[in-house]
């Protein structure tokens, strides 16, 4: 047998590894949403306004920072509301700009939450001496390997640690390649910099009923996990470097709280209320409202769309009442 | 053992390895054996008890069906082999189905009693092998095939890794003489061959594992959240949407089969085993019955020759040809899996090939009508074809029966909405563009048939920058979870 040709096979499937892992490590240094984090918190910001951040994941990615804005000035507060939302930027995920957002002195932080924000994570909160195993991370990529080579324990001191996913690492990649062509949001949307989205369409009540009532819950929530303590220690930080608080908890259509466990609501309601009076922070709760307005883009999303105006309205005017105590 | 997973990689690389190294015939052909056990047991565990009894029942029935010449006898040794294979099938596949069945006409006449379900684990595979154990028994039946000469080679044929799980279900009158295949011309035919790994097999049978890997990998793996979003809440949601998750669909589990088959046939070919092929750019086909000598050949096949011919095919009355057709049709849906949405699958084929052979029979002179031979009327008889075709994935696809009827309604019933249809593709962008993709890589396969031979035949430079795309293109987009194959599952 001509022996070029299995090794040509074997060049080319070591060639497409290596291609893998130089791909996933060049964006984990060039992501995008890592560089207009940088840049934002950095940034000048006017130092003859207060600040807002309103921080959470796709149900403050909805939320319209304008209009709020817009309102406290009507009420005589010059605050510059900014909203940082990040889709699924879970309290875990969020550890990992906390400091930025202290560093950059907002007065106001406005937390945005659902039952989604405390569901049970398979991550602990990460230790300042966590290490990352070659095989822990590799094996994400082909969960075999942990099975067959007994070498958990050794570390190459490679960072394999955006590697569980390939396929959105090369479709980020190319993302980000045609969105040189575009400004960046920061430009495009200085107080809307990282997940700015349109209005969006709003589904009619008939539509959310048909689409959703068979819908089946996922979510399962535990404070005593992963994120019920990073948004515990979240607060604490905040709080501690004289930041207002304020816990928003995110409406949800009333088909979406007829399939959530009772279990499950008391359990959030219950670490709520805890964190409200360990921290003193105001809790806006608007999760059970809405239900009858024609003003959701789905079950879960208020949309961000001209209607929705009563639910922003609302929000700005729980943090009046909150700086007004 | 997945074919997509390194697991399997690293088994096959060993695999060739050791038959390249070790040329002792005897000593191949127990290795190979032994590996298709091995690969068996390392995902179905004391399954392979079943696979094992197959075996052994009918080798020794074979043989006795050969010997014997009393009919009755033949007859006898027939059914036995039929029930105890049918039996297997029936139990692990259907009980629980059957229960089901049961309880709901028990609930529909307000009997209180319930008979608890088995809840039986579906031995991955049973109905492939099944296939190929029953056709062995039946061609001995009817004279076609000569027993197997030892428990040994049977056996590789039924356990012969590379089809075992999902196809193609080969036959034992194809797999059997190329144990033996070049000292057969030999005096002394009872020579094992030796299996040899030849440069223009390895060649064709990589490229074609290749296309295999990325036509599971990175066509329909990628393309599965669309079909996954669109269909697990259709409730709702447009015609166009309906029928853009139709037509991914179709790609998705066409991406997913063939690309398993040919990664089977590819396997098979290294190891100097021919394959037939399982699927024809089914895509592509001008009728219903075109589409069923173009899609999963050897089931269609074999459903011809063991089941439609036996009940009389198209040699009895019209009536009765029609009936036989639906009623293929409706166990062929059925062999796919316990549920009716296979049975609706099977049916409304069976009524496409119905309507399709009852307009032939009214009209026979549609068959040589210059327009349906023209350029414009293949592809008008195409896209009437596969309009129909992809109805039929809305059955196959959607499980709960309130969204598959409304699904159904949207796809025939056309709301011309546009506005969610188009949300839906702006968020699902990559997924849309693959389903694009997949149908120009298609058309150019399908007007250059060899495609693959003459891949395989390029220049070694060549041939290398054409894996090395492949493989890049299926790692750079790969999800990080290997996914089952969805013929897993019958």
């Amino acid at each position: 047998m001509n022996k070029k040709i299995p090794f040509l096979v074997l060049v080319s499937i070591t060639i497409s590894f290596v291609a893998v892992y130089f791909v996933n490590d060049f964006y984990r240094t060039n992501s995008d949403v890592e560089k207009w984090e940088y840049s934002f918190y950095t940034q000048e910001f006017d130092p003859e306004s207060e600040k807002l951040f309103l921080i959470g994941s796709s149900f403050t990615v909805r939320i319209n920072q304008t209009q709020i804005e817009k309102v406290l000035q009507e009420n005589g507060r010059k605050i510059d509301v900014y909203n940082l939302g990040k889709p699924q930027d879970w309290p875990l995920e969020r550890l990992e700009s906390l400091d930025m957002i202290i560093n950059s002195r907002p007065d106001y932080v406005v937390y945005t939450i659902g039952y989604r924000d405390l569901h049970l994570a398979d991550e602990s909160l990460p230790s300042e001496d966590s290490e990352i195993s070659f095989v822990g991370k590799f094996t994400k990529l082909n969960g075999f390997t942990q099975d067959i080579i007994p070498i958990n324990n050794l570390d190459f001191g490679i960072d394999f640690d955006n590697f569980d996913n390939p396929k959105f690492t090369t479709l980020k990649l190319i993302d980000e390649w045609e969105k040189k062509k575009r400004p960046s949001p920061l430009v495009e949307n200085p107080k809307h910099p990282f997940q700015y989205q349109g209005p969006k369409a709003v589904m009619t009540m008939s539509e959310m009923e048909d689409k959703y009532k068979k819908m089946k819950y996922r979510n399962n929530v535990e404070p005593l996990g992963g994120n019920g303590k990073a948004l515990d220690k979240i607060l604490s930080e905040l709080t501690s470097n004289d930041i207002k608080v304020f816990l928003h908890l995110s409406p949800y259509h009333e088909w979406y709280h007829f399939v959530i466990p009772e279990q499950e609501k008391e359990d959030f309601y219950s670490y709520v209320n805890e964190m409200s009076k360990k921290y003193g922070v105001k809790v806006i709760d608007n999760q059970n409202k809405y239900s009858d307005l024609e003003i959701w883009n789905d079950y879960r999303h208020i949309a961000f769309h001209k209607d929705s105006k009563i639910y922003f309205d609302d929000i700005a005017n729980g943090i009046i009442e909150g700086l007004e105590n | 053992m997945l074919f997509n997973t390194i697991e399997f990689i690293l088994f096959f690389a060993v695999v060739i390895g050791i038959v390249i190294l070790v040329k002792h015939k005897n000593f191949q052909h127990v290795f190979l054996l032994g590996a298709s056990y091995f690969f068996f047991y390392f995902s179905s565990n004391y399954l392979i008890v079943l696979l094992i009894f197959s075996t052994v029942l009918d080798f020794y029935i074979g043989k006795e069906i050969w010997k014997s010449d009393n009919l009755k006898k033949k007859k006898i040794l027939l059914v036995t082999s039929l029930a105890g294979n049918l039996g297997l099938l029936g139990f692990f596949k259907y009980a629980d189905f059957a229960i089901m069945q049961f309880n709901f006409l028990g609930s529909v006449f307000d009997l209180n009693n319930e008979i608890p379900l088995l809840n039986i684990i579906l031995p991955i595979g049973i109905s492939f092998y099944t296939f190929q154990t029953i056709s062995y028994t039946v061609d001995i039946y009817r004279g076609q095939l000569k027993p197997s000469k030892t428990l040994r080679e049977f056996a590789l044929f039924v356990s012969f890794f590379p089809q075992l799980v999902a196809g193609p279900i080969v036959r034992a009158k194809d797999f059997l003489p190329q144990l033996r295949e070049k000292i057969e011309n030999v005096k002394d035919g009872a020579q094992l061959r030796l299996i040899l790994v030849e440069d223009s097999n390895f060649k064709i049978g990589i490229t074609l594992m290749a296309f295999g890997f990325l036509k599971k990998m990175f066509f329909a793996d990628n393309i599965a959240p669309l079909v996954n979003e669109i269909f697990s809440t259709p409730l709702g949601e447009e015609s166009f949407t309906i029928i853009l998750g139709a037509i991914a669909f179709g790609v998705q589990i066409y991406g997913d089969f063939s690309g398993y088959s040919d990664i089977a046939i590819g396997a098979a070919l290294i190891l100097g085993f021919k394959f037939p092929a399982n699927f024809n750019k089914p895509y592509f086909a001008t009728s219903p019955s075109d589409f069923w000598r173009r899609w999963h050949i050897s089931l269609s096949s074999w459903l011809k020759d063991y089941l439609y011919i036996p009940l009389g095919g198209n040699k009895k009355s019209q009536g009765r040809t029609y009936l036989n057709l639906a009623a293929v049709m409706f166990l062929g849906g059925l062999w796919h899996g316990a549920s009716w949405n296979f049975v609706i699958w099977g049916l409304l084929h069976g009524t496409y090939l119905t309507i399709h052979k009852l307009i032939l029979d009214k009209f026979p002179s549609l068959k040589e009508n210059l327009f349906f031979k023209s350029k414009i009327g293949k592809i008008i008889s195409i896209l009437v074809t596969q309009y129909f075709v992809f109805l039929t994935w809305i059955a196959f696809r959607v499980q709960d029966y309130e969204f598959l009827i409304y699904s159904m309604q949207k796809y025939i019933f056309i709301d011309f909405a546009t506005e969610k249809t188009i949300e839906i593709i702006s968020t699902n962008k990559f997924s849309v563009f693959l389903v694009g993709l997949f149908f120009i890589v298609n058309f150019i396969s399908f007007k250059k048939p060899n495609l693959i031979y003459k891949i395989s035949n390029f220049r070694l430079t060549y041939w290398f920058i054409f894996l090395l795309l492949i493989s890049l293109a299926i790692l750079l987009f790969y999800d990080g979870n290997p996914q089952d194959f969805i013929y897993f599952q019958f």
